[in-house]
């Protein structure tokens, strides 16, 4: 496992746990909508940026 | 709705489909890999549409609508719970399914498991095991969409013709071309889902709650409290969290992408798909909520919803629920069919050709597709059971699926009992309806699986060509 994975491992336990605790602490109440919200998009967009170098060495390669 | 035009829609939509899986067949397909993974040629796009189609099925109309009417927001991060798992485990175990599944050629996500620690029957332990979990989950689609057609026409298509008609527009939308039909109809079927949602929350948020202001916050209050025990939360959300690696028929679609450009863009497709689609059906629960408050059975909810709305639009929506499910069904079905045949049938003759298994394996498709339709003629209770369980017990794949790329010291006892006791723990958990300590099965399931996973791999010798496996992987590896 590359070491930019096991930074990966990290934020996703991070996130996992934000994703199980927080609704039931926090945000019981009210804001669960807004926090789940957020917190997809922000997976989302890290799936953007991890995965942005995927391919480049295809091209250059001619893979 | 008229029953006439629903039949002429359908039969429309069933024409258009069989276009296109006819249109699919390059040529005759003469192996495995061509007819169940289109000879890992596929592009980004349509292996997005097909990933998405086939994850959400016709629960998420249905079911997410009704559970979202019934106990609020709480189905959202259930949802949504799932949608991060699913991306953060493509981004780990995508890269690793396909370069391993070219570099091995390997066909269906159990033989993986047999490569890997050399002993076919790992493979077998997590195709049948497969095969018990999702034959009545597959059922389970045909019967929700038979129920629809027949509420929807005021019963003028009995409960049996309607499910025949899903069946064979399942059929029909995979044979020709395998993999190559499925993916193309389903890019169709997605567009339909996605299209539909959208037209059906305009109308909603323009014409029917005009009042509710610019967020969905604001159109029912009450809805928007985290209402599910967490012991529910945490049990229902586990088995769909590793969805992404423990469900064979999403498993599989990573080995069929072209390129690495074409995975990511699978990848992110996907994402985005799961996203604007989980919101819309959390959108259409709570404003059905506010618009239809007291219906006794949530699933209700959608159809009572679409006696609403305009007949074109709710046709649409209709069409797009079906597609739903007939995506979701001939998936599994494509994906089980490849199973029985490379990890069954392959398992007890090794020297079967390959041109015999694919033929054995195609028979299987309308062979599971009627056992299917027998299944739900018969509305066995037991069908809800074991649908329900279908992805708690599929989790139990999950230690022996981490330890084929992450762990060296991972050996076949490991992996074939981790699969047995583990299934067979969560299975009678369900049966009996046991939660020891108010935990769900998948929890404690999980649990046995993992302990039993790591403490034979400690105590067995792991397969001799472990490092030849890892090193390629890693080799592989490095062109992402």
């Amino acid at each position: 496992m590359e070491r930019k994975e096991k930074y990966l491992v990290l934020v996703a336990i991070g996130v996992v746990a934000l994703d199980f605790i927080v609704p039931y602490t926090i945000v019981k109440e009210t804001g669960a909508f807004a926090f789940w919200v957020g917190l997809a998009l922000l997976t989302l967009a890290l799936g953007y940026f991890f995965t942005k170098s995927w391919g480049k060495n295809e091209t250059r390669r001619g893979i | 709705m008229s029953a006439s035009i629903l039949i002429c829609s359908i039969l429309v939509w069933f024409g258009l489909g069989a276009f296109l899986s006819w249109k699919a067949k390059k040529k005759n397909a003469l192996s495995m890999a061509e007819y169940f993974l289109g000879n890992r040629s596929i592009g980004g796009f349509l292996s997005s549409m097909t990933y998405s189609a086939t994850t959400y099925s016709a629960f998420m109309m249905v079911g997410l609508v009704g559970i979202t009417y019934k106990t609020g927001i709480t189905s959202l991060g259930f949802e949504l719970s799932y949608l991060i798992g699913t991306v953060f485990l493509l981004m780990l175990f995508a890269p690793r399914y396909w370069s391993a599944g070219k570099a091995f050629n390997v066909v269906t996500p159990s033989e993986m498991l047999s490569v890997r620690y050399e002993k076919p029957r790992v493979g077998v332990a997590a195709a049948i095991l497969c095969l018990v979990m999702l034959i009545p989950y597959a059922s389970v689609q045909l019967m929700g969409a038979g129920y629809l057609l027949e509420t929807l026409s005021g019963g003028t298509i009995s409960f049996t013709t309607a499910t025949v008609i899903i069946a064979l527009m399942s059929f029909v939308f995979s044979w020709w071309a395998g993999i190559r039909s499925v993916a193309l109809t389903d890019a169709l079927q997605a567009s339909i889902m996605l299209i539909a949602s959208i037209m059906l929350a305009f109308f909603i948020a323009f014409t029917l709650l005009p009042e509710a202001g610019e967020s969905i916050t604001t159109i029912n209050p009450n809805n928007m409290k985290v209402s599910w025990p967490f012991h529910m939360f945490l049990g229902l959300t586990l088995p769909w969290f590793f969805f992404a690696v423990t469900n064979p028929q999403v498993v599989q679609r990573l080995y069929i992408p072209k390129n690495i450009t074409s995975i990511r863009n699978m990848i992110l497709g996907f994402s985005f798909f799961g996203f604007v689609y989980t919101l819309l059906c959390v959108f259409f629960g709570i404003s059905a909520s506010k618009l239809l408050p007291g219906i006794p059975a949530a699933d209700k909810a959608m159809p009572r919803l679409l006696s609403m709305v305009p007949h074109p639009l709710a046709l649409i929506v209709t069409l797009s629920i079906i597609a739903a499910a007939v995506s979701t069904m001939n998936s599994i079905i494509l994906t089980l069919s490849s199973m029985f045949g490379r990890d069954i049938l392959k398992a007890l003759n090794p020297h079967l050709s390959e041109q015999k298994e694919l033929i054995l394996s195609k028979t299987l498709i309308p062979v599971i597709t009627g056992i299917c339709l027998v299944f739900a003629q018969y509305k066995f209770s037991m069908i809800a059971i074991l649908s329900s369980m279908a992805s708690g017990g599929l989790l139990m794949q999950l230690p022996s699926i981490w330890g084929t790329f992450f762990w060296k010291k991972a050996t076949a006892e490991g992996a074939f009992w981790s699969i047995v006791i583990g299934g067979i723990s969560v299975g009678t958990m369900y049966i009996t309806g046991a939660k020891p300590l108010g935990i769900w099965p998948p929890v404690w399931g999980i649990a046995v699986s993992f302990l039993v996973f790591v403490a034979l791999s400690l105590f067995t010798t792991p397969p001799p060509s472990t490092d030849i496996f890892m090193d390629r992987l890693k080799k592989e590896l490095k062109n992402f």
